[in-house]
């Protein structure tokens, strides 16, 4: 546990760069896609990004079209449409309408009438595109290569008896077919959410790419910032991206609530140039992705993976990762779990349970050391930095069984005061001084069922209040509730009392978001604090646990941040108190709305 | 009189809100979209369905094969109006061959047109035709390419690896297990169906679904000769005779050069696949 808690408290995501709650919708860069519908939201995204698919294409020399006749339209589209963050970019966008056949017939007709298009526009640079809604179950890349087909009538080709918008489209939608990686959440009977990238391959340009349910379709930004340098902002450049589809697993369960968070992993990798010596290197993030699913309640253990869930909204978050930790779900992960038996299946606290794993090594790795973590499923440490153990086994001891495979054994004693629940081991970890960490994480939990008829009521989080500012009312013209305002620079106090006869320990305390200043939108870091203030030394500046009758009393001192990585910052607003007890329990409580607990700066637009 | 007033119509709706009118006919239809996009992708779907997605037997491979053997030699298109060529659905005609675009559906009122499968069982049908192979023996290849790409999910997606580019391919097949492949640059095949269905015990199965794939290099390169470890990751849902289930599956194999500098091939022993059931074992 030390080797995690040591990486956490420096680690400050300043990563997450899609969190549909940080998001309003807006017209430009990155934007919640506008639409009724799924796929009139994923239309948009695609004639968003129209020119960046097509000047792929046109670049290419290899991947694309090698027909003289088509790349010779394909160049010539590549420059008609306006990029994507052009000021041309916003007309574009408005050029797409949405109508029914059903409620306009002979709109969507051929010249015979016989033909229902799914599409259809004028001949003439800018004429508006109509789009059937009543025709929108085609696959994403075949709405693409009629968007194609669309845009090339703009430059006075017309549906001659070859089809050259067809052929154009089919070879684009081709092409934006290789090089698309996407990845949806089937498995978990939440199809509707596709997360989508496509690898533009073009110098300096990032890839592009979405985050898409039923509900809400949030443009993906991969671009290097101030907030998020992909590359060194004083001497490079970004040159290309690679980024893989992300590979779901469970990350751990709120199961007295009904959810279940599941995190993606994978790898962004991403080429930078210097151009003084024209020399390349390859930085490689880890993909963090999570979402957060909402099954029925009561939420059945055994069950779920065959119920339906909702998405949490405002839990959705995808990005390029700077946190160690979440290289756990990617290229760290290269442990399978062949086998897991505990000793027992049901089992009273204050007992030791001992469990034994068999796992397999898919890259020679040989490991030195191991660690067990357990974890129940109502009260799981999931925070945003993805450490998803709340103790830590007793002992853990490795046994090489073949040359790729090994038993992994440990005892962990639950506490006497351990919360009834079902317990799971969520990962094992792995160390070696030469070949560095490597970890196993289990999709379906081996739950072991923890008895304990005396155990406390769970621990509450109470008395929430913040001392020493004023109320605030507005930000960026958005109304605030439960806000206040502070001057960059000015100190304040946060308290809250954990109710319960479970005394807190000295982990970290809260999620909290900083909102920073970006000409017409909010741009996000999530950041993560511990009791002490290692993690944030200028912001969070002392933290007080005393223990009184019937709880711990925790109090923050804080000091309103001015600037992040070089952008000022707009507000603070806090996502999450949460609260680890020493045996075993766990309490919370979120402020998940935007535009609540926030301390803004007095320096910004309200 | 009808188009007449079909474009007064159109003229009411629209003319406020673009530069130009609509013109009628400047529509993408999804009828001839789909027999385009087989058109421009046909070697390599035949290729990808004679292979394993569709299910054939040898007698149908053989025949295919003849098919995809000469797609690269594949007509130019002409639309025509039923007007134009009367009521057959195509016409050779030299170089080029007719497509009745007024019989691009799937069903008589017109209210399904044309997809993916049924442009590829049409250009099976013009170069079947155009070779003079009797369109007869075709008809179980039909219905298995239409059973098999009615619904398929993903075509290929690739990973470029030192250069060399990697892919897998995922058909969803009405009726039949998943086909999921990983695939190297010179077309050697890990059937990941295969394995999962051996892995899981199955000797029968009802049903095999994959979900959100995801293919990564591995954490470097192990060996001397710098190959690579490619993993692909993926939901999995079976119901089969040994039991049913929903999980997580991995299937990891090696790329080799057999030379420094040489190329990347698949080294077909290192295939490893595994699937997490869950639960005490």
């Amino acid at each position: 546990m030390k080797k995690f808690i040591s990486i956490a408290f420096v680690a400050l995501l300043g990563t997450i760069v899609v969190s549909t709650a940080a998001t309003p919708a807006q017209a430009g860069y990155r934007e919640g896609m506008k639409g009724a519908t799924q796929a009139e939201r994923e239309i948009r995204w695609l004639w968003k990004y129209v020119g960046e698919i097509v000047a792929s294409c046109a670049r290419s020399q290899t991947e694309c079209t090698t027909d003289p006749e088509i790349r010779d339209v394909v160049l010539k589209l590549n420059g008609y449409i306006p990029a994507f963050d052009s000021a041309q970019a916003g007309s574009w966008a408005d050029l797409l309408q949405f109508i029914s056949e059903k409620n306009n017939p002979g709109v969507f007709s051929s010249a015979s009438g016989e033909a229902h298009r799914v599409m259809v526009t004028g001949s003439t640079a800018m004429s508006k595109v109509l789009v059937n809604t009543d025709r929108m179950t085609m696959p994403l890349e075949d709405q693409l290569g009629l968007l194609v087909h669309e845009a090339i009538h703009h430059l006075g080709y017309g549906d001659d008896a070859t089809r050259l918008p067809d052929r154009i489209g089919a070879e684009v939608a081709k092409h934006f077919v290789k090089q698309l990686k996407r990845s949806s959440l089937e498995q978990f009977n939440a199809p509707e959410i596709q997360v989508v990238t496509f690898d533009t391959m073009l110098p300096n340009h990032p890839n592009i790419g979405f985050i898409s349910w039923g509900q809400w379709t949030s443009d993906v930004d991969w671009s290097s910032s101030a907030l998020q340098p992909l590359c060194d902002p004083n001497t490079e450049v970004m040159n290309r991206q690679e980024i893989s589809a992300p590979s779901w697993r469970v990350q751990g369960f709120k199961a007295d609530r009904g959810i279940v968070v599941v995190k993606g992993g994978g790898h962004v990798n991403v080429v930078c140039l210097n151009p003084r010596t024209g020399a390349f290197h390859t930085n490689r993030f880890a993909l963090g992705a999570s979402v957060e699913l909402q099954y029925p309640l009561p939420f059945d253990r055994e069950k779920w993976m065959d119920q339906t869930p909702t998405v949490r909204k405002e839990s959705v978050a995808l990005g390029a990762s700077m946190n160690p930790n979440d290289h756990l779900w990617g290229q760290a992960m290269t442990f399978t779990i062949l086998a897991t038996q505990h000793d027992k299946t049901t089992m009273k606290a204050g007992e030791t349970l001992r469990s034994t794993f068999r796992v397999r090594s898919i890259d020679n790795y040989r490991p030195e050391t191991c660690q067990l973590f357990v974890v129940g499923t109502q009260y799981s440490v999931i925070t945003q930095d993805t450490i998803p153990g709340v103790n830590s086994y007793d002992s853990c001891k490795l046994t090489k069984i073949s040359a790729n495979e090994w038993q992994v054994e440990g005892d962990v004693r639950i506490p006497t005061n351990a919360r009834p629940d079902k317990y799971y081991v969520p990962l094992i970890f792995f160390q070696s001084r030469s070949e560095g960490d490597r970890d196993a994480i289990p999709l379906l939990p081996a739950f072991v069922t923890v008895e304990n008829a005396g155990a406390p009521p769970p621990p509450v989080i109470r008395g929430l209040t913040v001392r020493g500012l004023p109320a605030a009312q507005k930000l960026d013209g958005n109304p605030l509730t439960n806000s206040y305002m502070a001057d960059p620079g000015q100190k304040f106090e946060v308290e809250f009392i954990v109710e319960g006869k479970q005394l807190a320990t000295t982990d970290r305390w809260f999620d909290a978001t900083l909102y920073l200043k970006r000409p017409g939108s909010l741009e996000s870091t999530v950041v993560h604090g511990s009791g002490s203030s290692i993690s944030w030394p200028t912001v969070l500046t002392n933290t007080d646990v005393i223990y009184v009758t019937g709880g711990t009393r925790i109090t923050m001192q804080w000091t309103m941040p001015t600037m992040f990585s070089g952008v000022e910052v707009m507000s603070l607003k806090f996502g999450r108190f949460y609260v680890r007890t020493f045996d075993y329990s766990w309490a919370e409580i979120e402020m998940p709305e935007i535009f609540d607990s926030m301390i803004v700066s007095s320096k910004v637009p309200h | 009189m009808r188009q007449l007033i079909l474009g007064l119509l159109l003229l009411s709706c629209v003319s406020s809100v673009h530069a130009g009118p609509i013109i009628v006919g400047n529509g993408g239809g999804q009828g001839e979209y789909s027999v385009v996009f087989a058109h421009a992708n046909l070697k390599t779907i035949l290729r990808d369905c004679g292979s394993a997605a569709c299910g054939l037997d040898s007698r149908e491979q053989t025949l295919l094969k003849k098919i995809e053997d000469v797609a690269s030699g594949v007509p130019a298109i002409v639309m025509k109006t039923e007007k134009e060529m009367g009521s057959v659905r195509f016409l050779l005609q030299g170089k080029d061959v007719w497509i009745n675009q007024d019989h691009l559906w799937v069903d008589e009122k017109k209210t399904s047109a044309y997809g993916l499968a049924d442009g590829v069982v049409l250009w099976i049908e013009i170069l079947a035709t155009r070779e003079a192979l009797d369109p007869a023996e075709f008809a179980s290849i039909d219905l298995k390419v239409l059973s098999s790409l009615k619904n398929y999910v993903q075509r290929a997606q690739q990973l470029s690896t030192d250069f060399q580019s990697f892919e897998y391919l995922m058909w969803r097949r009405a009726g039949m297990p998943d086909l999921l492949l990983v695939r190297d640059p010179f077309f050697n095949e890990v059937d990941v169906t295969k394995a999962i269905s051996e892995h899981l015990g199955c000797t029968t199965v009802a049903a095999l679904k994959f979900f959100s794939p995801s293919l990564n290099p591995g954490p470097g390169g192990s060996g001397p000769l710098d190959d690579y470890l490619l993993t692909l990751d993926f939901g999995v849902r079976w119901d089969c005779d040994s039991g049913k289930g929903s999980s997580i599956g991995r299937a990891v194999v090696e790329a080799r050069r057999q030379k420094p500098d040489g190329p990347l091939a698949f080294d077909p022993k290192s295939v490893f696949v595994h699937v997490e059931t869950g639960g005490i074992h």
